[in-house]
């Protein structure tokens, strides 16, 4: 897999939503940038619901506009010949009276019409679906992606928050729930994924299709048990069937879980729940040598 | 003049007519200078990850259809078929056969616009 966003790139991911991406990704970030005392990029790729920036406190730098390949038709050169529907995968075209009929929203941006028509008719354009925001603070990069409304593909805006910066040691990628294409786009330049999950039912169930797509993407990785003591053991036994490293157990508390409905990340304000993060981060960097 | 049904399957004007347009199985194609009906399968848009109104709006615009006769259309497959001059009725009849006898005796309304929302 083609490795173009910085030295070091480790996603945060699950297959269930709400079992602690965000808190962990924001947390290990700023555990990561205190004990190395280097500069940490987070990349908030849940373009869809980014919600890192609400719990880091970083000036605001930049906003690019976040773009899809398109394709525009100059209808009055189409000959109805049909090549460009029969390319097209996504069904964003129809030929009717030998004119064409594109629809944007369809469209992935592929380019395959655009080869396949030989009469000069399609061209490909930018549409803009959202922005890309970038802050830094701190020694903290945060960067992440607004998928506009409506949209319904978000990869393209995901690949444009993963921007490559090789002078950067270290990044987080904060990956977006669910194991769909938004997911496997996240985490698929990452180095090491870490799979976050409660000990529940739903949590183990959305956890083994998440370590399906980790496995099938060939990417090393671990689990952390977020809640630990909240549920049951089903996702230690497991992990210890399948031979899944535990990173790392955060227990269940009350006290991280109110500070978090505050807009507060308990890293540095919690001493149990800021030790437990310290210790993942600590074995990562001793891991990758960071 | 050709009428199109969305049919689950061949039974010639026996055949039950299909809820949706899109992801309909298949489509029965009534000639009815000739009464002769034509199938022709949709199966590929079955299992389309999107954009299956638009390819079924395709299929029967390219099999040169004047009337569709369907429970529903979305407002994609709506709009190809507006272009093309296909008209558009609705019927909630469950065969060709009953569906036909009504379109005959003027008693299917014509749709102006898409009757539902895109992946109804």
């Amino acid at each position: 897999m083609l490795k173009v966003i910085g030295k070091m790139d480790i996603a945060i991911a699950s297959g269930k939503g709400g079992t602690g991406k965000t808190t962990l990704s924001v947390s290990l970030t700023l555990s990561l940038q205190a004990l190395t005392n280097k500069k940490v990029r987070l990349l908030d790729c849940d373009v869809e619901e980014p919600n890192s920036h609400l719990f880091l406190s970083v000036k605001s730098k930049t906003i690019e506009d976040g773009w899809v390949e398109s394709c525009e038709f100059d209808a009055e050169k189409c000959t109805g010949c049909n090549k460009c529907v029969e390319a097209c995968r996504f069904n964003a075209i129809a030929i009717v009276k030998k004119k064409p009929i594109f629809f944007s929203d369809l469209c992935h941006g592929c380019g395959g019409c655009v080869l396949a028509c030989k009469f000069d008719v399609i061209k490909s354009v930018n549409r803009k679906i959202g922005k890309i925001v970038t802050k830094e603070g701190n020694n903290v990069i945060l960067r992440y992606g607004v998928l506009n409304i409506g949209e319904i593909a978000s990869p393209p805006l995901i690949k444009q928050v993963q921007i490559s910066d090789p002078e950067i040691g270290l990044t987080i990628i904060d990956s977006p729930p669910g194991t769909s294409c938004s997911m496997v786009t996240s985490v698929e330049k990452a180095d090491f994924v870490i799979l976050i999950a409660e000990s529940t039912a739903f949590g183990l169930n959305d956890l083994e299709i998440a370590v399906e797509t980790v496995k099938g993407l060939h990417k090393s990785f671990g689990v952390v048990i977020n809640r630990d003591g909240a549920g049951d053991d089903r996702v230690e036994q497991y992990c210890k069937k399948e031979s899944i490293e535990i990173l790392a157990r955060i227990p269940d508390s009350l006290n991280v879980a109110k500070h978090y409905s505050n807009g507060k990340i308990a890293w540095g304000i919690d001493k149990e729940f800021t030790s437990n993060i310290d210790g993942l981060a600590t074995k990562i960097i001793k891991r990758f040598s960071l | 003049m050709k009428i199109a049904f969305c049919i689950q399957e061949d039974k010639g004007k026996e055949s039950i007519l299909d809820s949706r347009f899109g992801r309909s199985p298949g489509f029965l194609i009534y000639n009815t200078e000739e009464d002769e009906a034509k199938y022709i399968t949709n199966k590929q848009n079955l299992n389309a990850a999107q954009g299956a109104g638009v390819q079924s709006a395709q299929n029967i615009v390219n099999e040169k259809v004047d009337v569709l006769i369907t429970r529903n259309c979305g407002p994609k497959s709506f709009s190809i078929l507006l272009e093309a001059g296909v008209e558009v009725y609705l019927s909630k009849d469950s065969s060709v056969q009953i569906a036909l006898d009504k379109f005959n005796k003027n008693e299917l309304t014509k749709s102006g616009n898409s009757n539902v929302e895109g992946h109804w």
